[in-house]
């Protein structure tokens, strides 16, 4: 059989406000949706258990917290990133437009060993929606453009497709992780009062 | 993305710096309605870690305000004719600043008691699990015109070849004597120190001139004024965070302590704290009626109850609450490629050391901290030396020179960029009736404790009686609003379930169509 090793891995959400950054991390974790709009308040990170490819890792879903509402992420959000993703609204044709500068912004902040092939998976949400603006084959487009970005379409609201996205996600950040190890940049660092942040038992939760 | 500021709030803070940053969290985590806004276009303020070519702009701008006699220098190679040898990195001023993002030097560099104040109140507070920590792998000291280690733990007073067996021995039997001093017990053999100063105390504990430099210049981080009481408590504190992360009692945050802010931030956004960086103030003013901040920035009038202001953000309105500007600490950053100190000090090279110095004649001191890429903070192979002393004037290099000559006397490590500054203050005369408050800029001290009693106090006085950062609850101690935890929905399902769910609609669409 083959071992089982446990990682945590670091995603972190990027894209404008009110795409639906946190509906889909509380879709995901915690099987629920909201309708009820609020600027992000309260929502910080979760954690869920994944297996991918026989391996149980810990994903942990950074949520922007609300400060990229005035362009306001600080650099420590992007710290150890293993995967970023993206995600505009299919709606709002604004919100697909500044996927070019998240991403910069992601690559300038978190400046990852090897720019090219850091791994990003862009999600067009609110398909359930009548109004769609943005098209499939132009989101693709931009996708390949960008050194084939995986590319879902997903309903926060419906659950549509944000199991397998993250699925995705989990698989993608996991072969930074690896590569991550092999450079093990940091080694020995440390985590305070860690018995309760790595606590295996309580693996899914989350602070939204 | 043309999102509208909201106009009234509880509390606008000015300044993302460390403190600003405690009293934002603080006042969120409250449930106050906070507006957290910066003129610069990071977080940090005076207390923020740079990159390279942005530290290099930020001096050359020479701020008005909390940073001041700035130079820097490169120490280049490329120009010389000499040539160089194989040994030699070639790191030019373009190799440097090629690698321009992969430093994060700090203004302000600190070294935190693994059981001091802010561990204490990141734990507290839930907040530390927006961080990460170094051990410091050393802490040395110089003796001899050499740079040793100093043992930390008891097995490294075992290990150490730098103590004979009497010293250790010595070492040992004082720590100890220290462990069980107690200030309010009177005791004989202490009662006679009171008043006294901590030399004086060991030098009457006949320890070796090593011994005691060891202990004066590392471990009770004291001078030669250094009071009896204050020197047992350091000593103390010193040992209380033994044992507890690594080899030394001390943390470093890795990526610089430019990242502490930011995590005070974080928390103060997850409350619902709105952020801003890049919003200059224009006009402050009071409601004469209701006693209201109004604050007018980018064309709109902002309104809150209170407003904190960093020391370097003041908008001139209320400036002039300010007394005379103080020069608060004289600093050095060094750029590097060889660490200081024996191949001992710098294993695999090389962690974070920490180092305290003092003059000859014992009244000056100052704290070296050594930075290498295992801190996040420099490229591999590079390293970073960060200087500070309490300012005795407005030449930072004149104020460092005792300790740069001790430090550069018998190594000459290969200096490529160097840089001096001085952090300011004033005092902010506050009446009891304002509504606004003022933070410190930062003063000399290895940790946070002096940072920590100002936003404690000034959120105190604005809050009285409310408890300062409790703890962040973890997730599953949080309840939704509205939401019924036993009822059930389909995606509560567990899976099983669901897929036969989705299986019945399945075939229930099929029959429709055959219909």
């Amino acid at each position: 059989m083959a071992t089982r090793k446990k990682s945590l891995l670091k995603v972190i959400i990027l894209g404008d406000s009110s795409v639906g950054k946190t509906s889909l991390m509380n879709q995901y974790v915690n099987k629920r949706f909201s309708n009820q709009y609020k600027a992000t308040i309260g929502a910080d990170f979760c954690t869920k258990e994944v297996v991918v490819d026989d391996r149980v890792v810990t994903m942990q879903i950074w949520d922007t917290a609300g400060q990229e509402r005035f362009q306001s992420l600080g650099v420590a959000f992007y710290r150890g990133a293993d995967c970023c993703v993206l995600v505009y609204d299919v709606t709002a044709p604004n919100s697909f437009k500044n996927l070019d500068s998240w991403r910069d912004e992601f690559l300038i902040q978190a400046s990852p060993r090897d720019p090219e092939h850091f791994p990003f998976v862009v999600l067009g949400n609110k398909v359930d929606l009548d109004n769609r603006q943005v098209s499939t084959r132009r989101a693709q487009q931009w996708c390949q453009s960008k050194n084939d970005i995986p590319y879902y379409e997903t309903s926060a609201k419906e659950g549509i497709n944000v199991e397998m996205a993250f699925q995705t996600i989990a698989k993608n950040a996991l072969q930074q992780e690896a590569e991550a190890e092999i450079y093990n940049e940091f080694p020995d660092q440390i985590r305070l009062n860690s018995d309760r942040n790595n606590r295996p038992g309580n693996a899914d939760n989350c602070q939204c | 993305m043309s999102d509208e500021l909201p106009e009234d709030y509880d509390l606008i803070v000015i300044g993302t710096g460390f403190v600003e940053s405690c009293i934002a969290a603080a006042a969120s985590r409250i449930g106050k309605n906070v507006l957290h806004i910066d003129a610069n276009e990071y977080y940090g303020d005076v207390w923020s870690s740079f990159n390279l070519d942005a530290l290099i702009n930020l001096l050359e701008q020479r701020p008005e305000a909390s940073l001041r006699n700035a130079t820097y220098r490169w120490h280049d190679r490329s120009t010389s004719t000499e040539p160089i040898s194989p040994s030699h990195h070639p790191w030019t001023r373009e190799a440097l600043l090629a690698k321009s993002r992969r430093f994060s030097i700090d203004l302000c560099p600190r070294i935190l008691y693994a059981a001091g104040q802010l561990v204490q109140l990141l734990i507290k507070s839930n907040i530390c699990r927006y961080a990460e920590f170094r051990a410091l792998d050393h802490v040395c000291m110089r003796y001899n015109e050499e740079i040793v280690p100093v043992p930390c733990s008891r097995s490294d007073v075992f290990n150490t070849k730098a103590l004979s067996i009497v010293e250790k021995r010595l070492l040992m039997k004082f720590l100890n004597g220290c462990q069980v001093y107690n200030i309010k017990k009177c005791n004989d053999d202490t009662l006679a120190f009171r008043g006294k100063t901590f030399q004086d105390y060991l030098q009457s504990q006949r320890v070796t001139e090593k011994i005691a430099s060891c202990i004066m210049q590392s471990i009770a981080l004291s001078n030669v004024n250094t009071s009896f009481e204050e020197g047992m408590e350091r000593t103390q504190r010193f040992l209380r965070s033994l044992g507890r992360y690594g080899n030394t009692p001390f943390l470093f945050p890795m990526y610089g302590c430019g990242e502490l802010p930011q995590c005070f931030c974080r928390l103060c956004a997850v409350y619902g704290g709105i952020y801003c960086l890049k919003r200059a103030v224009d006009n402050v003013s009071l409601d004469a009626d209701t006693n209201e901040v109004l604050l007018s920035s980018a064309g709109k009038t902002l309104r809150a109850k209170n407003l904190v202001c960093a020391f370097g953000q003041v908008p001139s309105q209320i400036a002039s609450n300010f007394g005379e500007l103080r020069y608060n600490i004289s600093r050095a950053v060094y750029i590097t490629a060889h660490p200081l100190g024996g191949e001992e000090l710098n294993k695999g090279g090389g962690g974070v050391n920490m180092m305290r110095l003092l003059t000859d004649s014992g009244d000056r001191d100052a704290i070296f901290i050594q930075l290498s890429h295992y801190s996040g903070t420099c490229p591999e192979g590079l390293y970073i030396f960060h200087l500070t002393t309490p300012a005795a004037s407005n030449d930072p290099a004149d104020d460092l020179s005792p300790f740069t000559a001790q430090i550069f006397q018998n190594n000459e490590p290969e200096i490529l960029f160097s840089s001096f500054f001085t952090i300011t203050s004033s005092t902010f005369s506050h009446s009891n009736t304002s509504p606004i408050f003022c933070t410190d800029a930062p003063s000399y001290e290895l940790d946070y404790d002096a940072a920590i009693a100002n936003a404690r106090d000034i959120f105190g006085r604005i809050y009285a009686g409310s408890e300062f950062l409790p703890r962040a609850p973890d997730p599953e101690e949080i309840v939704v609003d509205g939401e019924d935890p036993s009822a059930l929905s389909e995606h509560n399902l567990p899976d099983d379930l669901r897929s036969q769910l989705h299986d019945l609609e399945h075939s229930t669409q099929l029959i429709d169509i055959g219909e």
